[in-house]
């Protein structure tokens, strides 16, 4: 019997001194993929970094079945790719996957053969041995995503993953998204609304720190796009 | 009533819309912004901290000279890399803040604000150790040409070594690790007297005085490097 | 599985595998290299004449000291010394530019400054002194006795010094042992180059990870906030250690290889700067036990140095902390008569590595047992750091990653 999976987010807020980033989202996610968008400010990122575990809510809570986003047993069922993160120069491809692995708890020789799968996955094995100060933009957000994988996690946050990715390795990505979809839950935010709508089986549009809108999205309901920029149009017209 | 009336002048006879105002802005001659007043515009983009810091170098060195006046010197002497480490870090600025790309694209590119700030800097500086320099020659045995060089030779050494720094590893940690090497430099210069006093004899002057020569020419050579390397982006 | 020992494998390589680490390194033991036998350079002048180098009277020093090692500094000896004093002309202005001195004093000069230094005695009354050996070894008594009263030692610590006093034994035998006292007098400024080493190689190990953003990576993953902590704080401590060993093995390979490494066994009592110190101890300990100071101290400020990285956020404003206190304890010195301040400034890290702070006389009674400051120190920072370290965890473990 396959057991279901559940990211509970309830009533979950940020706020900063005399603003609300994040206002009170609630949501349930089970398996599958969930496309987050939303307006630069809207919220998503800290959103997506509360559900990694490195910024504390000021309220409510975020559980995946039943664990709480300060156990360290959620964090070894996650794996984050952060919008804008940083690499050691000196370090290769092939140690920046072991580093990341050990602080994910794998095992050393289970870590080297997840890490050559995985840059394999992502076009990488000629590069596992060189210096990720010669790596390209894209290459390093390949890698990024090949670290998120690592431990095989049940909960996949990726924070714009397709940024710096030409346009045959965005359509790699997202198949490879899709068949992740099958058997964890993975929240993707973007600013491409085409890789929500190929990809996305649930899609949540945040504004102002709300979650505004949850559902599924069908080619009856229209173009996408259209659809979430009239969100924002209704403001301009109030 | 006049309000009124020119409310209604307004109303009746509205002012057409522009044509081609872009074309005719652009055919006249705008005043563009000098050298000079470039290089001064810049005063105001050079970090607070470092004239703060000029400043307490300053009023550090005259309450040394009442409170320890045989060892203002050294004190001095101690101090002057201090000095040395603000024209270092502006130079590195650029890199560390990963401005160095939109800098290099402007009229007056990033060579010109190197060069307007480490100028302003280096006058700065000059005037400082010029006022320092009767302060650490009062009440010294040693002349003035002997003290000038005990003062001048840790700040050339330490500009030498972190201007190569900045130049070859570039980022925050050059700046960070320059800090380091000034604070051994510092050290020496407190200490060196009392740990190594064959080096501070009459007959070690000349080596001295060749010393801060050399060290004078490979600042400078570091100088016209650390210009150079601001033409494109690295 | 926790994977310490790989966390803390690459947490050294990120260390060491920045190039200003090793910059820094060798640079410090340039410095070394220069300073400890730095006494032998240059020339002796008398009245703007060249009269000798100090490299060649140290070599006729040291054949004439060597000459004495073996020797028992006891009436006998002491006989011969002040016979060979007594040649120099009374009228001399400087004796010892006399041909008597040269001829006669000057192989015997190590035992003269040793008597004057025992009994405090000025040149005159030392040229005038009576050779008696139970008299000066009470001399020496005498003047140690002094100094506690002026140290304001209590009964209980005077007791235990007077212990000590009888546990060493009489006559002393005189050694040459020179490379260890230049090793342990060169100790200051190596203690202060390997603190600022480990202040500037160790200020961003925790704050690199913000600065390069990769400390979303680190905190999401599982040993994100437990294990890594503790593979950085083990890995600033080993690098922090090995190279506080490698720096004073070179200090003292540097004085050793100049100044010669015999005289091990020889008794503190002889030593030049140490020669009160009232512990059983011979020369070579000394050594040893100051250079294993300096290594725990490096240790203890290596992880002040990370957590305060750490709490602050910063690794310049880390880095001006450390130097700020490093130049505070050169600089400043709290009067004795406020004896529990001015022992506890000693005792800070900043100033413990120096020699006459690790062998100073005032001591920690506890339970009626007086601990000397090298037992009980490096024993408080071994606790003070783990409880620092355990302490600091919290900063690392709560840290929000916002504001980008």
């Amino acid at each position: 019997m396959v057991k279901s999976m559940k990211l509970m987010i309830d009533r979950v807020s940020k706020q900063y001194q005399s603003r609300i980033a994040v206002d009170r989202v609630s949501v349930e996610l089970h398996k599958g993929v969930y496309g987050l968008l939303g307006a630069n400010g809207a919220g998503k990122t800290t959103l997506m970094r509360m559900l990694s575990g490195i910024l504390k809510p000021t309220s409510g809570m975020i559980a995946l079945d039943g664990v709480d986003v300060s156990e360290e047993a959620y964090r070894a069922a996650l794996g984050y790719l952060p919008q804008d993160f940083g690499y050691y120069p000196e370090f290769h491809a092939m140690d920046f996957l072991l580093y990341l692995a050990a602080l994910k708890g794998i095992p050393k020789a289970q870590a080297k053969r997840r890490a050559k799968e995985l840059l394999e996955l992502v076009s990488l094995q000629d590069m596992a041995h060189k210096k990720i100060k010669t790596f390209s933009g894209g290459m390093k957000q390949r890698l990024g995503i090949a670290q998120a994988l690592l431990n095989d996690p049940k909960l996949l946050v990726l924070d714009e993953p397709t940024a710096g990715l030409d346009p045959k390795e965005r359509v790699r990505f997202r198949k490879l998204i899709e068949d992740l979809g099958h058997d964890s839950i993975v929240l993707l935010s973007t600013h491409i609304v085409s890789d929500i709508e190929h990809i996305a089986d649930e899609v949540l549009i945040m504004k102002e720190g709300q979650l505004i809108y949850q559902g599924k999205w069908e080619d009856e309901k229209g173009d996408l796009e259209e659809f979430y920029l009239k969100q924002f149009e209704e403001d301009a017209h109030e | 009533m006049k309000q009124k009336l020119k409310e209604e002048l307004l109303h009746v006879f509205a002012a057409p819309d522009p044509m081609c105002k872009r074309d005719f802005l652009r055919e006249l001659e705008t005043p563009g912004m000098s050298i000079p007043m470039f290089v001064f515009s810049q005063i105001g983009y050079i970090r607070k901290w470092i004239w703060g810091l000029s400043i307490l170098i300053f009023m550090a060195s005259v309450v040394g000279a009442v409170c320890f006046s045989g060892e203002v010197l050294w004190m001095i002497s101690a101090m002057t890399p201090l000095l040395a480490l603000t024209v270092v870090s502006e130079s590195g600025r650029s890199d560390n803040y990963e401005m160095a790309e939109l800098e290099l694209a402007t009229r007056f590119s990033l060579r010109s604000v190197v060069l307007a700030r480490l100028g302003i800097l280096g006058i700065e500086n000059l005037v400082i150790l010029s006022l320092l320099l009767p302060i650490g020659v009062w009440e010294q045995r040693l002349g003035i040409l002997q003290s000038s060089v005990y003062i001048l030779a840790p700040y050339l050494l330490t500009t030498f070594i972190g201007l190569y720094i900045v130049r070859r590893f570039r980022g925050r940690e050059a700046v960070y690790f320059c800090m380091g090497i000034t604070a051994g430099i510092r050290f020496f210069a407190l200490l060196g007297q009392d740990i190594v006093p064959q080096l501070y004899q009459q007959s070690r002057f000349g080596w001295w005085l060749v010393s801060a020569l050399m060290l004078g020419g490979a600042t400078a050579t570091q100088y016209f490097k650390l210009i150079g390397a601001t033409e494109e982006l690295r | 599985m926790n994977n310490f020992g790989t966390l803390y494998h690459y947490e050294v390589k990120k260390i060491i595998s920045r190039k200003p680490v090793w910059i820094m390194f060798l640079l410090c033991i340039f410095v070394i290299g220069m300073v400890v036998p730095g006494n032998l350079l240059g020339k002796y002048y008398v009245d703007g004449k060249e009269i000798d180098t100090h490299y060649h009277m140290f070599q006729v020093d040291r054949g004439y000291q060597e000459a004495l090692s073996g020797r028992a500094v006891d009436q006998v000896l002491l006989e011969e010394v002040m016979t060979a004093y007594g040649k120099i002309p009374i009228s001399a202005e400087r004796y010892t530019l006399t041909q008597e001195y040269q001829t006669y004093a000057r192989p015997y000069s190590e035992i003269f400054n040793l008597v004057r230094s025992w009994a405090q005695l000025d040149m005159e009354e030392a040229m005038a002194w009576e050779p008696d050996e139970e008299a000066l070894y009470a001399a020496r008594r005498e003047t140690v006795e002094k100094q506690w009263q002026t140290l304001w030692l209590s009964d209980t610590e005077k007791e235990f010094w007077r212990k000590k006093e009888a546990q060493m034994n009489a006559p002393v035998t005189y050694h040459y042992c020179d490379g260890y006292n230049m090793a342990i007098n060169g100790i200051v400024p190596v203690g202060l180059l390997v603190l600022l080493f480990v202040s500037v190689c160790l200020s961003s190990v925790f704050t690199e990870e913000h600065t390069r953003r990769t400390d979303q990576l680190i905190l999401s993953g599982a040993k994100g906030k437990s294990i890594i902590y503790w593979a950085k704080i083990a890995a600033g401590v080993s690098v922090s250690a090995v190279c506080a060993l490698l720096m004073a093995t070179s200090a003292c390979g540097f004085a050793w290889g100049v100044y010669g490494a015999k005289g091990f066994g020889a008794s503190l009592r002889i030593s030049s700067s140490m020669w009160s110190y009232s512990y059983p101890l011979t020369v070579g300990q000394a050594c040893l036990i100051a250079y294993g100071s300096l290594i725990v101290t490096a240790v203890f400020v290596s992880v002040l140095v990370l957590v305060l990285s750490e709490v602050l956020h910063n690794n310049i404003a880390t880095l001006a902390v450390c130097v700020g206190a490093i130049l505070a304890g050169m600089m400043f010195n709290i009067p004795i008569q406020y004896r529990a301040a001015a022992q506890l400034w000693n005792w800070s890290p900043v100033r413990f590595f120096a020699s006459w702070n690790v062998f100073d006389v005032w001591t920690l009674p506890v339970f009626g047992h007086c601990f000397v400051s090298w037992q009980i120190v490096p024993a408080f920072y071994v606790v003070f750091g783990i409880a620092v370290a355990v302490a600091g965890k919290s900063a690392w473990r709560n840290y929000q990653v916002s504001g980008r």
